[in-house]
Parts: C-alpha cells; sequence; structure tokens
C-alpha cells in the first residue's frame, strides 16, 4: 500500500502517540484524498492505523469511494464508525503528517440535529457562517432561507427548535448541512431518532438534495443503507477492518435476521 | 410570581407576624429583647429619615459591590475557560480566596481601603466573586459535546465567536444561579464592612440600635436589609427563568 513517505515513522519518532488530546489520546494515520490515476470519479481512503492511547482500533488498509455519490458505512455499535467520522470530520485533533481531507471541503453531519434553542430556524441554517464573522451577509441569508424552502420549511424560518417536530429540526439540520456546501459530506446516524415515516421522507429528501455530492453515511439500520446508499461498506472486528459489501449482501443479512 | 403564590407568600408572613406577636404578648417579653411586629412597625414609620439615610448608604454598597463582584467573577471565568493552560495556577487561587473568610477580612480591609464606602464594596464584591465564577465556568465547561463536535468540524470557525453564539448562552442559566447566590451574599458582605467600621449604613445603625437598647429600630432595619436581599434575589431568579426558559429544549 502506497503509505505517504515514511510519516508512520515520523509520527512515532515525534512522539505523536504519547501526545495528550484531551480525547483519549487518538493517534490518527487517516486519509482521504482524490485517488490518483482514476480521475476524479473517487476517493482513497488510506487508513494508517488508529488507536485509542496504547488500543489499536482500526487496522491499516486502503479502499476507494466513489465520488458524487451516497457510501453507506454499517456495522455494530462501538466498532468506531463514528470514531472514523470524526477523524475525517477533522473533529479529533490528528498530528501534522495525517493527510485528512481539507476541512473546508467537509462537512459533518451530527447524529442528533444540534440545533442551539436560543435560535431560530434561520441562525442555525446559518450556523457556519455565524461562527466564522460577527455578522452574515444578505446573500447568505438569502441561500439559508432559500434552502429552507428547499427542506420544506420556508414558513418556519424565525421558528425556534423548540416549536418544530423532530422531523421538521432535522430538515433544519439538513439545510445547514447543505448551506456549507462541500464537496465532502459525512452523515454519523443522521435519522436514527425518527419515526419510520419521517425517516422515509427525510432519505429521499437527503438523496434529492445531496445529489452530486461524496456522502459517507454512517448508519447501523441495513434497510437504511438501501435506501440511501449506492455503495456500502462494512466496519468490523478488532482492529475493524473496512470490507466492501454489496446490495445483495446486505439484502442477505436482512433474510438471515428475519 | 403567580398570583396564587404571592397570596400563599402573604399568608405564611402573616401568620409568622401573629404567631411572633402572640407570643411575646403571651409571654411578656421586655421590648428590649423581642419587640413585637407591631412595635417594630412603627418604628419603621417614626424613624423613616434616618432609616432612608442610611438605607441609602447601604443599598449603594451592596448595588457597586454586587457589580463589581459580578463582572470580575464573569471576566475571570471566561478567561480561565478560554486559556486551559492557566487554570492549573488560577483555580487553586480561587479556592484560597473562598478558603480565607471574608469576615476575617473585614478589619485589614478597613485598615487598607478606609471606614467610607470602599472597603464595603470591596467587602460585597469579594463575597459574590466566587459563587458567580464558580458558577459560570461550570456553566461554561457543561456546553454538550455535539455542540462543540460540530462547531469544531466547520474550519475557519472564529475562537471567540464559539465562545461567545454557544458556550456563553449554554452557561447563562448556570450564571443565574451564581446570581441567585451572590444577590443574598452581596448585603451580608455590605454590612458585616460597616459593623467593623463606618458611621453610615443600615450595619451601623444596627450596632447602636442595639448597643441603645432599641430593639425596635434594629429590627427595622433587619427587615430593610431583608426586602433589599428579597428584590436582588427576584431580579437574579427573574433573569434566570428569562435564560432557562429559552434553552428548556437543550437535547
Amino acid at each position: 500500500m502506497p503509505y505517504p513517505e515514511g510519516s508512520i515513522v515520523q509520527a512515532m519518532l515525534r512522539g505523536y502517540n504519547n501526545h495528550s488530546y484531551g480525547y483519549g489520546d487518538p493517534l490518527n494515520l487517516i486519509w482521504l484524498t482524490p485517488a490518483k490515476g482514476t480521475g476524479l470519479s473517487s476517493y482513497s481512503l488510506s487508513i494508517l492505523a488508529l488507536s485509542f492511547g496504547q488500543t489499536p482500533v482500526m487496522a491499516s488498509q486502503a479502499l476507494t469511494i466513489p465520488q458524487g455519490e451516497i457510501t453507506c458505512l454499517l456495522g455494530r455499535s462501538g466498532v468506531g464508525k463514528t470514531t472514523l467520522l470524526k477523524v475525517l470530520a477533522g473533529i479529533f485533533p490528528s498530528p501534522p503528517e495525517t493527510r485528512n481531507p481539507k476541512p473546508e471541503t467537509v462537512t459533518y453531519h451530527p447524529q442528533q440535529d444540534c440545533l442551539l434553542p436560543w435560535c431560530t430556524a434561520l441562525e442555525n441554517v446559518l450556523f457556519a457562517a455565524r461562527l466564522k464573522a460577527r455578522r452574515t451577509t444578505q446573500e447568505q441569508q438569502s441561500i439559508a432561507l432559500t434552502l429552507l424552502a428547499q427542506v420544506g420549511l420556508a414558513d418556519y424560518a424565525h421558528h425556534r427548535p423548540a416549536q418544530l417536530s423532530g422531523g421538521m429540526r432535522q430538515r433544519v439540520a439538513l439545510a445547514r448541512t447543505l448551506f456549507q456546501d462541500t464537496p465532502l459530506v459525512l452523515m454519523d446516524e443522521p435519522f436514527s431518532a425518527l419515526d419510520y415515516t419521517t425517516r422515509t421522507e427525510l432519505h429521499a429528501l437527503t438523496k434529492r438534495l445531496l445529489q452530486g455530492k461524496t456522502v459517507l453515511v454512517v448508519t447501523h439500520d441495513p434497510f437504511e443503507a438501501l435506501t440511501l446508499g449506492t455503495h456500502f461498506l462494512l466496519l468490523e472486528g478488532s482492529p475493524a477492518v473496512l470490507n466492501p459489501l454489496r446490495r445483495a449482501d446486505i439484502q442477505q443479512m436482512l433474510q438471515g435476521a428475519a | 410570581m403567580t398570583p396564587h403564590k404571592a397570596l400563599a407568600f402573604l399568608l405564611s408572613l402573616i401568620s409568622i407576624f401573629a404567631l411572633w406577636q402572640g407570643l411575646v404578648r403571651g409571654l411578656k417579653l421586655p421590648p428590649y429583647l423581642l419587640p413585637t411586629p407591631l412595635a417594630v412597625g412603627k418604628s419603621l414609620v417614626h424613624n423613616a429619615p434616618l432609616l432612608a439615610l442610611h438605607t441609602s448608604t447601604t443599598l449603594q454598597e451592596i448595588f457597586y459591590g454586587f457589580a463589581l463582584g459580578t463582572g470580575c467573577g464573569i471576566g475571570f471565568a471566561v478567561i480561565l475557560f478560554s486559556f486551559p493552560k492557566i487554570r492549573p495556577f488560577f483555580l487553586p487561587l480561587l479556592l484560597i480566596s473562598q478558603a480565607l473568610p471574608v469576615f476575617a477580612l473585614a478589619p485589614l480591609l478597613v485598615l487598607w481601603a478606609g471606614y467610607g464606602m470602599a472597603s464595603k464594596v470591596i467587602m460585597a464584591s469579594l463575597i459574590v466573586f466566587f459563587p458567580v465564577t464558580s458558577a459560570l465556568y461550570d456553566g461554561l465547561k457543561n456546553t454538550p459535546t455535539a455542540w462543540i463536535d460540530l462547531a469544531n468540524s466547520i474550519s475557519g470557525a472564529k475562537k471567540w465567536l464559539v465562545l461567545w453564539r454557544i458556550h456563553l448562552p449554554t452557561a447563562l442559566p448556570a450564571l443565574g444561579s451564581g446570581l441567585k447566590l451572590a444577590a443574598t451574599f452581596a448585603p451580608i458582605g455590605a454590612v458585616i464592612g460597616e459593623w467593623v467600621g463606618s458611621g453610615k449604613g443600615l450595619g451601623y445603625l444596627m450596632l447602636h440600635a442595639n448597643a441603645r437598647m432599641q430593639i425596635d429600630l434594629m429590627f427595622a432595619a433587619l427587615s430593610i436589609l431583608a426586602v433589599i436581599t428579597l428584590s436582588l434575589y427576584g431580579l437574579a431568579s427573574m433573569f434566570t427563568r428569562h435564560f432557562s426558559h429559552r434553552q428548556q429544549e437543550i437535547l
């Protein structure tokens, strides 16, 4: 596997595995970069090693993620799906040797809707802009309003989260993710708290609105994976390994469960 | 307060006064030991100009002390929170500042800052400082991790905007409970300061009334202090309710 030159050695020499990060010392060495030779059609995901302190979490491996499509990442809870996503999203601090995707190309869509209760729906959609500058521009506001209209909440721009239903809040969160408008979107079990009907509606909406973006969705629900994704990965074992799955494999998993 | 609650409060107040009045009458306690509530009321009316003069001094001390202590407390909490590296240096100092009984410092403060208002303002602000700092600091630290993760995932997010738009609003209810404590402490600080050395204020008046066996006047001053404390507490709890109302829905 073509690792970037000697970086794991450098990382070790510089003692990054002894460095305290406050998040249980993850030594992350993960790359998600546009793959060479395959043009712009895929990202290569190379994991060199991922460990919390001395405990290895993920084994080294290389994979490709198709660009412009939705890839679902399956696995039982506790296997490290969320960790992988957070490393990619740049939430866990990482040593400079790592080549995580450039932060400005990634949007992280968290597990809960994470709306700020004292902000209106519009202000929540503008979340990223409001953390970057003191004032939002007229243009940003009109973009946010358009996005709210796209998720069907045009009339709720000035409502606070407490006045919205769980499904509506998740729509606002979706608009917030769309507002950042990055080529890569990482979603962490985005619809797990919703009822079946609402979830199905949101699946359709997500597929439509995120078209053309490279999306990695973490889920533990094979049904959700089948509805949303076109490509599938299973994270399993300890230290965990990512294995590609086919649609048929998941259908088989479901039949086995039933 | 709803009318219902206000009525309940009034009823309990009246019954306490009635019990008090009955007890003093029944046991035939002399007025220099315990005056009846009616006598205290009379003294309130009779000594109104005197009480007003001293109340205005004490009120000012409480107000300035509360403002100074709260301001410093908020500033210190925000600085401690924003710069984790200085925490090991300053957190123990903060604890020590609380471990020293402020009452023991009162004579020193009067020596250093004089008989006037300054020493009382410093007393009140010292006593207010700790609850405000510790409540706000804890509130800032208790921001849900999910929000912090989301903020961290945004490239180019400014630190002070994250503080201003996420941490501080989250911490407002906690700050509110700190302010409630501060509201009840500030008058104590001012009065202690006046006891140790002053020529004005309700604390000074109480000492003098006590020495001259004017216990009714002392109780009158005490009741004014209680009203001041209750009003401050009311303001602080209005602040708290306003902000916890807005964020009942936190996760």
